[in-house]
């Protein structure tokens, strides 16, 4: 176990130090900056008029918040959850790590939380610039206190998607990011809303449940049914929390046991 | 005894044109991408919405002609005086009139049922109309204008991502720049090469299934003067699915040609996708909601916001949408321009930079 | 050591190794055989990368797949050509070294003393990018030996090296066997995997042909078919003394003072040029041999497996 803690600490810093060059810290920063300058653009387009500012902006702005950091997020995760292996594979580096021992799975944690850090940094940052946005428009009743309960529930969203995403690098290594992106809006944004038990296996509707139980209703009285039956009956928080933590403990487990039972063949066509 | 040169002999026979160059090289880059177990499958799950809009063909085709009769199909209340008792009366009056009442009922049911699909009121308006041609060939163009926009518009998101991101990249990893250019094959061939790869995989999912609907929808109408009132849906469909081909294409290609290891290209593909159509769904939803549209009856309206219609031209999926609307006749010029402009912009950017990567000097 | 026991290993329909047993003790060995004869697939059925699809595989005496632990005991350098862009020698070997399990500290003391041992201390701070094809070539040697393994597996280790390259590398190897490390060298190249005075281990058409010592494989390169050129005085009375021996298949007159003769046993004709000499008065001059190689001995081994030549094998 310490071992693959060290060697996950290894990858971590390794993989961080290759990372540090200016087109991914660019890349980073644009993620970063894409959601208050479109709060911004969203915000001026639906509240404001010849300069008059519209009430409201609060109310409504949460849920264009959550919705462009959750893009942002996701995207980042994409990036550097999804080709853990693949890009061992296309760098024909993978033959160097795997004959060390207990190298796979280090080598799988290391990246797992490389991807959960920098799309942490990443949305946390967002979501500082979206709140500075909101607050500048119309004073928010609690900036602080929105902010930190947003960055908790993105923290769970990068932990857990972070490890479905590892997981299915580990099993489709030449179409990861493809897989991820279709189980993203498949599963995640699909069959999430369906009212139905089906919904309850996915994250995003946990994630939403407890957005709804911390902010109150981000999504204003409509009358789309839909939306209502999305919901379903309350639960407390710390159980829509443990299926989060169950379901992040699963897919790493799963994914360390696929990774050191693959038989992974580094060849050209990688 | 004469000896006879067995050494090297230039080749003294014709060569084949130049355009073979490039034509090869895509064969070759599509049945390399043909063998992957995705991309097989993708293509075969591309071809099942042709099942959906094929019913809609015959259902319609049929309604038409007056051989089976569209009803409704719930909430009878709403027009059940108007409606009964105008077939009540077409019935016994004037059987000739069924093909009439059938038109009038389908473009009801369109409005209520299709009603967030963009220029359904156009199609409705249409059939409404005693022109039967005009009906036929506007019906014809919007189930194919929403195939291609639809069901296809998304499929092509993941094809393109699954093909597209490795064609440059691996050549400049694996130096096979050095195989190509050592060789008589230009930039230009290698670049168009490329090109055609990706795009006739996704003529395959997109232009091939609309030419079978269309002659599907042929085949189930009463006779060849059908013709007449569509014939100019094939070339509509050619040039929907040019607008759809070439800016993905192009700027999947790009990604490509920026670097070395494909998960970037693939990372840059489905971002400029995602961030793009995000950013005007944020900013739609949240007027939406503002207004207090969000019970779906008005949200066409919320989408013909000039404000929101504006900020539509962030999204390359709607862009693609706007201009496949012109194609087959539902917008007009003036209408799409600013789409056009940037979905030419896009196509002309990409390709030049993706020209200019596989021009630049390669270290050996 | 190592061993193997009936093991086969097939890619679908492909056969990578078929019905492998081998029993290696510690020392040097040399994995012979030509491009595509499942040498690399050989070399990761012994490091537990890929589990044999027949037979079973022991690596110091336990089975390697799943059993990584295995591994701390080995070092491996892979044929394959890598690229990581802006990462420096040792940031990379010490990071490998890392997975091993040492500290940072420890990890880029041991980075620092193998890249010494292979003369990139120079540019080891440089980024890999920068490096020739046998710089990191050399590199991939560092980060096999870093963690004093027991037992080295080198693939093709001599791609890519100029002579210097490969004479420095040699005398590494030489040096790594005289320290009482095991050594599996694989190459395709016979005078390169000579130069460390391995045991052979022949493997062609993912088949173990053969297996002994150097001696062993030059006397079955001796008495495999061969063509000589021999440089003499008397080339016309030399030719008719050699004909008589039945093992010469082809002669003919190179020039005025040579001939050039194809036989089945190179041995058999060398035999006879001292007697040559001595008997019917001929000068010798010069005797070479033109394809004393890889590929004729393989060729021999074919044939005896297939039966066209007649010798002992031992099962």
């Amino acid at each position: 176990m310490i071992h693959w803690i060290r060697g996950a600490q290894a990858t971590f810093g390794f993989e961080l130090r290759r990372s540090l060059t200016w087109n991914r810290f660019l890349v980073a920063v644009g993620l970063a900056l894409f959601p208050p300058v479109m709060l911004n653009v969203v915000v001026r387009t639906a509240f404001v008029s010849n300069s008059v500012i519209a009430a409201g902006v609060s109310e409504y702005s949460v849920f264009a918040i959550i919705f462009l950091v959750a893009l942002v997020c996701v995207l980042s995760l994409l990036l550097w959850a999804t080709p853990n292996v693949q890009s061992e594979l296309e760098g024909k580096t993978w033959s160097f790590i795997a004959v060390r021992p207990g190298a796979r799975i280090a080598s799988y944690l290391g990246k797992y939380f490389l991807a959960v850090g920098i799309s942490l940094a990443v949305s946390c940052t967002a979501l500082a610039g979206c709140i500075l946005v909101a607050n500048s428009y119309q004073g928010l009743e609690n900036p602080l206190k929105t902010l930190g309960q947003l960055s908790l529930i993105y923290a769970m969203a990068c932990f857990v998607y972070a490890a479905i995403f590892s997981l299915l690098g580990t099993i489709f290594i030449k179409r990861a990011m493809v897989v991820a992106a279709g189980f993203m809006i498949g599963v995640e944004t699909f069959l999430s809303l369906v009212p139905a038990v089906v919904s309850k296996v996915t994250m995003s509707y946990h994630l939403r449940s407890i957005g709804l139980e911390w902010i109150g209703n981000f999504l204003p009285e409509t009358s789309l049914p839909e939306y209502e039956m999305a919901y379903g009956e309350p639960w407390p928080v710390w159980m829509h929390m443990t299926c989060i933590a169950i379901m992040t403990i699963l897919a790493l487990a799963i994914g360390m046991i696929v990774i050191t039972q693959r038989q992974y063949v580094t060849s050209d066509q990688t | 005894m004469p000896i006879h040169n067995l050494g090297y002999r230039p080749w003294k026979e014709k060569l084949t044109r130049p355009s073979a160059r490039w034509r090869k090289i895509s064969a070759s880059g599509i049945n390399l991408a043909q063998q992957s177990f995705w991309v097989k499958r993708v293509v075969f799950a591309s071809w099942l919405p042709v099942l959906y809009w094929g019913l809609g063909f015959f259902i319609i085709g049929q309604a038409m002609e007056g051989k089976i009769q569209i009803s409704d199909g719930g909430n009878r209340s709403v027009f059940q005086k108007g409606v009964d008792e105008f077939e009540k009366l077409v019935h016994k009056a004037n059987p000739e009139a069924i093909p009439a009442a059938n038109r009038k009922a389908a473009a009801m049911v369109l409005r209520r049922q299709f009603r967030k699909v963009p220029n359904v009121e156009k199609v409705a308006t249409a059939l409404e109309s005693g022109d039967e041609m005009l009906a036929r060939n506007r019906v014809w163009c919007w189930l194919l204008m929403t195939f291609l926009r639809y069901p296809q518009g998304v499929l092509i998101l993941f094809l393109i991502g699954t093909i597209a991101p490795a064609l440059i990249a691996r050549d400049i990893r694996s130096r096979a720049f050095l195989l190509y250019f050592s060789r008589p094959i230009g930039k230009l061939d290698y670049l168009l090469g490329k090109f055609f790869i990706p795009a006739t995989f996704v003529m395959l999912v997109t232009t091939l299934p609309a030419m079978v609907l269309y002659i599907f929808g042929m085949l189930m109408s009463p006779d060849l003067s059908v013709f007449w009132s569509t014939w100019d849906v094939p070339l509509r469909i050619l040039v929907g699915s040019a607008f759809l081909i070439l800016p993905t294409v192009s700027l999947a290609l790009m990604f490509s040609s920026l670097t070395q290891e494909t998960r970037f290209a693939s990372f840059g593909w489905f971002a400029f996708f995602t961030l793009g159509h995000g950013a005007w769904l944020a900013i739609a939803f949240t007027n939406a909601m503002k207004k207090g549209m969000l019970g779906g009856q008005d949200l066409p309206a919320v989408m013909e916001d000039p404000e929101v219609k504006r900020w539509g031209l962030l999204s390359l999926y709607n862009n693609i949408g706007e201009a496949q609307g012109w194609a087959f006749g539902f917008s007009s010029w003036q209408e799409v321009m600013p789409s056009m402009a940037i979905l030419l912009v896009i196509t002309v950017v990409s390709l030049a930079i993706t020209y200019r990567q596989i021009s630049s000097p390669l270290r050996v | 050591m190592i061993e193997l026991n009936g093991v086969s290993k097939l890619y679908k329909t492909v056969i990578g190794v078929n019905d492998i047993s081998l029993s290696l003790g510690a020392g040097v060995y040399g994995l012979l055989g030509p491009n595509g004869s499942g040498k690399t697939t050989l070399i990761n059925l012994i490091l537990g990368q890929i589990k044999p699809t027949l037979g079973t595989v022991r690596l110091f005496g336990k089975n390697p797949w799943r059993r990584s632990y295995l591994l701390r005991r080995v070092g491996l350098c892979p044929a394959l050509e890598f690229s990581y862009p802006r990462i420096s020698s040792l940031q990379w070997v010490t990071y490998l070294v890392q997975m091993h399990g040492f500290t940072q500290h420890d990890a880029k003391q041991k980075a620092i003393d193998a890249l010494k041992l292979v003369r990139l201390d120079h540019v080891m701070h440089q980024p890999m990018t920068e490096y020739s094809l046998g710089m990191r070539q050399r590199a991939k040697i560092a980060q096999a030996v870093a963690h004093d393994p027991e037992l080295l597996i080198l693939d093709e280790p001599f791609n890519g090296l100029d002579p210097v390259g490969r004479f420095e590398m040699t005398a590494l190897l030489r040096q790594w066997a005289a320290e009482g490390k095991s050594l599996i060298l694989a190459s395709h190249i016979l005078h390169e995997v000579e130069a460390v005075d391995p045991s052979f281990l022949l493997i062609y058409g993912g088949r173990l042909m053969a297996s002994g010592s150097p001696a062993e494989m030059r006397r079955i390169l001796a008495n495999s078919p061969n063509t000589l050129s021999i440089r003499t005085d008397d080339p016309s009375r030399l030719a008719a003394y050699l004909t008589q021996d039945a093992a010469i298949k082809n002669l003919k007159f190179i020039g005025g003072d040579a001939i050039e003769i194809e036989t089945l046993s190179a041995s058999s004709v060398l035999e006879k040029l001292p007697a040559a000499a001595a008997e019917a008065g001929i000068v010798i001059k010069e005797v070479t041999s033109s394809d004393e190689s890889l590929k004729s001995l393989f060729s021999t081994l074919m044939k005896i497996h297939r039966g066209e030549i007649e010798t002992r094998i031992s099962v």
